[in-house]
């Protein structure tokens, strides 16, 4: 069909109002000496130590920052393992044996929230830091860089939003831990010193939206509220939440902070909260197990650490496993997310979910340039074009033709009539361009 | 069970290009049966040789270049043939030696298919619309086996064309002739599929319904149109709506305005390109008609708007969206056509 595509439709088959199931006892939990960001690290324990959860174990460095690696529960360390990161790539961890006691360690230290709000600037970066707290919604990015800023923030979002289809992670937060998320936002809204502080989420959600406004009443106060924006995709998109929500449009290119606005993930707020008024890293996280080749989806509530099979056992395991059937996993949503090739791979702090689809093979045909491509690009492209300069190594038009703004957001991909993948070609035109 | 990689997005929505070209024959069926039923199933014949000519084409082609031969290729093969067999008269067949008719089908429908699509590497890579092609060959090489009409000789735009003194009178005559009934229901001589306004519309109301066309280059080809035979009828003095009525129900603007300007592989790929492509095919249209030697163009206009498609997708002119200058381009662009028609036509005498 030639139209503009807004919606991703999908037959998901998932309780979202099921509570999230605690797993928080694997065996052995394993913890990446390094990462996407950072390709150097260093553990300062040796092997047969016991550990306690919240303990700094080691650091990871990405070059312009460094990392702290936390243990996630209490046990003994018995040396290092290669398994399998979100990226693909096999890394080594540093292996912890569970003693099942949960000890938190002694560098733990709660602070009230009215200690938190008398925080200087530079004790309470130095905390955040410390935690080790990044971007939870996936993007790995150090959050005590987004508070070292010199503009001025007039408004601090909190994107709820969560447009791929299958995942609920957020939903789950905003449902389930409300308070900590409106009290991490007053911290945050005080600590910029800015004019307001808005919960944004999908306006489908009206029980989130009764939960929130109870909080809001008791918690809140006059610089807090909470907004919904349409249900479309890419909704969840920073810059499309800034534009729904306080009509400013960011140009790409540009940082939000630049125009008085910052963004952050819900549960990177919530993770904030745990750092500052708890003083625990990031050990635990909502992760969604979920997709046609799964049992029984579900959502958890998992320490950082644990392999992706137990919770696929946990889940009854795949569908038709005796089958025939090939599985695709995908690490985030079914938009933009990671494949990766093996089950063992382990849940890090920024792996908000695995989707587990049966495999299914497109047939491609030829381009009859109906361009709903050009029509549904969020960001105003013209995929078919960028595609064909791809195909002939123009890298000039490639480049006129503005790759640069491309979001990889996957709508060109799911929205063409002939199955073109797109989307591979706009990551080539991508390095074309490089 | 093996696990599998994949790039991202992993989910499609579920439309195919198969279902879409399987739209466009079914919002076709209304002109063929039109065609059919009035013919007394002359129509039939034509419909079939267009199709054999076309079909074969395809099928030798995939031989050739060793590729399978996909429904997709089928569809599109069968559109561009149903597209050319309605634009002939069903006096091809009806009337002289059916054999010949039969045979400038065949020429007709060949030219398309092989000249107008397969040499560039069929399904996707044609720049010019194939239907538009097979016409415009079948006008220009077998134009005296075109008699549309036993009887009168003349099909409804025919009797706009021949030289009087007094237009209004002879615009007052023609509407006496072919009433705008007529006009509507399509009981006129012409191109077999182009007479009834009516199945026309009924097919174009399911096909954007079903978003199998891009409306766009359609309205955009019709307004140009109009507003040209608009400037043009109050320069020759006739009352400008029953002359844009008459216009519009006759000939081959409706039929092209909605199946022949609409295919996606000769079209440019932006909303704005598809606006100008529409509105370069509708002023050509009633360029021909008015000042031109043939009484009717849409073919020709589709075919020279194709041409274009290349310089309006030029990557250095890209930009999705309706700025100010664009608006202001168009609106201009149809001010200055339309007053260079009006003096043309001897507007100001």
């Amino acid at each position: 069909m030639i139209s503009k595509t807004t919606k991703i439709v999908h037959d998901q088959n998932f309780k979202l109002k099921l509570k999230s199931k605690e797993y928080f006892n694997p065996k052995h939990v394993y913890l990446p000496i390094v990462n996407a960001r950072c390709a150097n690290g260093e553990v300062f324990i040796k092997e047969g130590d016991l550990v306690k959860v919240g303990q700094v174990i080691g650091v990871r460095d990405g070059g312009f920052f460094t990392q702290p690696i936390h243990a996630t529960i209490s046990g003994k360390y018995v040396g290092n393992q290669k398994m399998f990161h979100r990226g693909g790539k096999l890394v080594d961890c540093i292996k912890i044996e569970n003693d099942f006691k949960h000890e938190t360690d002694e560098s733990v230290v709660p602070m009230t929230f009215e200690q938190v709000k008398q925080l200087d600037k530079e004790e309470f970066i130095n905390k955040v830091k410390n935690s080790g707290l990044v971007g939870l919604g996936g993007s790995g990015f150090p959050t005590y860089i987004k508070f070292q800023t010199k503009d001025k923030i007039n408004s601090v979002l909190i994107n709820g939003i969560e447009c791929e289809p299958f995942l609920s992670s957020d939903y789950k937060i905003l449902m389930e831990e409300p308070i900590r998320l409106v009290k991490a936002l007053d911290i945050i809204v005080d600590f910029f010193n800015a004019k307001e502080g808005i919960i944004v989420f999908k306006e489908k959600y009206h029980d989130i939206a009764e939960v929130l406004s109870a909080t809001l009443k008791e918690h809140g106060n006059d610089k807090l509220r909470f907004e919904t924006v349409p249900d479309y995709y890419p909704a969840g998109w920073e810059v499309s939440m800034f534009k729904d929500v306080l009509g400013l449009d960011v140009p790409p290119g540009t940082l939000p902070t630049a125009m008085g606005v910052i963004g952050f993930n819900s549960s990177t707020v919530v993770g904030l909260y745990r750092a500052l008024i708890l003083g625990m890293p990031v050990t635990k996280r909502f992760f969604t197990l979920t997709g046609n080749g799964i049992k029984y989806p579900r959502n958890f509530r998992v320490i950082v650490g644990t392999p992706m099979n137990e919770l696929i056992d946990d889940c009854g395991g795949y569908t038709d496993a005796d089958k025939d059937v090939n599985k695709v996993l995908i690490l985030g949503g079914p938009m933009m997310g990671t494949s990766v090739v093996r089950d063992t791979v382990i849940v890090t702090k920024t792996t908000t979910s695995l989707i587990v689809l049966d495999e299914v093979i497109e047939k491609e045909h030829e381009c009859i340039r109906c361009a709903s491509c050009t029509y549904s690009c969020p960001t105003g492209l013209i995929p078919v074009q960028i595609m064909n300069a791809t195909k002939s190594k123009n890298a000039e038009a490639v480049k006129k033709l503005n790759i640069k703004s491309c979001i990889l957001c996957g709508m060109c991909s799911y929205t063409c009539t002939s199955k073109i993948h797109l989307t591979e070609y706009m990551r080539k035109a991508k390095k074309l361009v490089e | 069970m093996k696990l599998v990689r994949q790039t991202a997005p992993y989910i499609r929505k579920k439309v195919t290009v198969e279902r879409m070209m399987l739209d466009v024959i079914i919002a076709l069926l209304p002109s063929v049966i039109f065609a059919t039923v009035y013919s007394n199933g002359a129509a039939l014949a034509i419909l079939a040789m267009s199709l054999a000519t076309v079909l074969a084409s395809e099928y030798i082609y995939t031989k050739i270049t060793k590729r399978e031969l996909t429904k997709a290729t089928l569809y599109a093969g069968a559109i561009t043939a149903i597209i050319f067999a309605l634009t002939l008269p069903t006096t091809l067949v009806t009337s002289g030696e059916p054999v010949i008719g039969l045979y400038v089908v065949f020429v007709g429908a060949a030219f398309a298919i092989i000249v107008g699509k397969l040499v560039f590497g069929g399904l996707g890579t044609n720049i010019g619309n194939p239907a538009a092609i097979g016409r415009v060959v079948v006008i220009l090489a077998f134009g005296s086996v075109l008699t549309y009409d036993a009887a009168s000789g003349a099909t409804a735009l025919g009797t706009l064309k021949s030289t009087s003194e007094n237009f209004v009178e002879q615009f007052n005559n023609a509407m006496e002739y072919y009433s705008f009934k007529d006009l509507f229901f399509g009981t006129i001589p012409g191109s077999m599929g182009e007479v009834s306004a009516l199945a026309i519309i009924i097919g174009a109301v399911y096909l954007f319904y079903r978003k199998a066309a891009d409306l766009r280059s359609t309205l955009s080809m019709l307004a140009s149109f109009s507003i040209i035979i608009l400037v043009a009828a109050l320069g020759l003095g006739v009352n400008p709506f029953e002359y844009l009525l008459f216009h519009l129900l006759s000939g081959g603007i409706l039929f092209g305005a909605v199946f022949m300007i609409t295919d996606p592989v000769t079209s440019p790929t932006t909303a704005r390109g598809r606006i100008i492509f529409g509105m370069i095919a509708g002023v050509l249209t009633a360029l021909i008609r008015i000042f031109g030697a043939y009484p009717e163009g849409v073919a020709f206009a589709i075919l020279m708007a194709n041409m274009f498609v290349p310089s309006i997708d030029y990557y250095k002119w890209q930009n999705t969206k309706y700025t100010r200058k664009f608006v202001i381009g168009v609106t201009t662009t149809m001010a200055v056509l339309s007053l260079i028609v009006f003096l043309g036509i001897g507007g100001i005498a």
